[in-house]
């Protein structure tokens, strides 16, 4: 059976090397993002009525437009109010939960935030971060 | 890492093993691991044993690799994400990649569905092309179909082939 000349076949090849490094070999523990949330307890004047707590609620609310915005700067996508966890309790008190825009890093992103409206909140206050899961077991909570 | 340089992800697989040769450099990858179907009456997380193998480039200095797991949709939400994986580059022969082999110990998805495993290098990551990087690279994509329960395999007592 004739064959198709090669003129490469019969000659000497040139020697190939193809480097490569040795692997380097390691394992990534993959742990489930579980939805996290802040929530800031601020306790009001005994005679505090619903105005005051409104008040209260709206100058929260800047300082989480605020905390948001800087999230956003250092990389992070933003905070948001959780409304329907959110409002006047009795005590009176008034609290304000916080949902990341997006779970990356979100632990860590709400102790930085926990710690900021507590210095920023204006009276007695106590923040605290957790788990949907388990809100009642804090990751990280503020002095009161 | 001040005066480093992050990676340039040239490849990556998601596979079931990978073979060594005795200097321990890859000389196979095994199982390639893109779909997986599950039986119709599965209702626990779908656990997927296997190694991620990247190839590196242009990197200097200590870099730590994480990946985090996305389920592709709406909101497009982390479901899983790692420790750290610290992996030191040399200054030399650059254009050389690093070959890095890593064991997803742990790893199961929540469910069916469509899944994207994003590598990051210091935080940064290495396929979104919003974050700079300056070649990016399309996450490892696995999709996750539950069986109908008269197909073969789709019953308690089949074996997917």
């Amino acid at each position: 059976m004739a064959t198709n000349p090669d003129p490469m076949r019969d000659r000497p090849r040139p020697a190939l090397r193809f480097p490569s490094r040795p692997a380097i070999r390691g394992t990534w523990t993959f742990r489930k993002v579980e939805p996290v949330h802040l929530k800031l307890t601020l306790t009001l004047p005994p005679d505090a009525d619903e105005a005051t707590a409104g008040a209260v609620m709206a100058k929260l609310g800047e300082l989480v437009a605020e905390l948001s915005a800087a999230d956003v700067t250092a990389g992070g996508k933003g905070f948001r109010v959780d409304i329907g966890r959110s409002g006047l309790r009795p005590g009176p008190a008034v609290e304000l939960v916080l949902v990341p825009n997006h779970l990356r890093g979100a632990v860590e992103r709400l102790k930085r935030a926990a710690d900021l409206l507590a210095r920023s909140a204006g009276g007695p206050v106590v923040v605290r971060v957790a788990t949907d899961a388990d809100p009642e077991t804090p990751l990280y909570q503020t002095a009161a | 890492m001040p005066d480093g340089v992050l990676p340039t992800l040239r490849l990556a697989v998601l596979c079931g093993r990978v073979a060594y040769d005795g200097d321990g450099r890859v000389v196979a990858l095994l199982d390639p691991l893109t779909v997986v179907h599950v039986p119709a009456a599965w209702s626990e997380p779908v656990p997927v044993p296997g190694v991620l193998y990247l190839q590196l480039a242009g990197a200097i200095g200590t870099v730590s690799l994480t990946a985090e797991v996305r389920e592709v949709g709406a909101e497009d939400e982390v479901r899983y994400e790692t420790s750290p994986l610290l992996v030191a580059f040399d200054a030399g022969d650059r254009d050389l990649p690093y070959t890095v082999v890593i064991d997803l110990a742990g790893l199961a998805f929540p469910g069916t569905g469509l899944y994207e495993v994003f590598v990051r290098s210091d935080g940064a990551s290495l396929h979104d092309p919003e974050e700079a990087i300056p070649v990016p690279y399309p996450p490892v994509r696995v999709a996750v179909y539950q069986l109908p329960a008269d197909e073969p395999g789709g019953g308690d007592d089949g074996d997917e082939s």
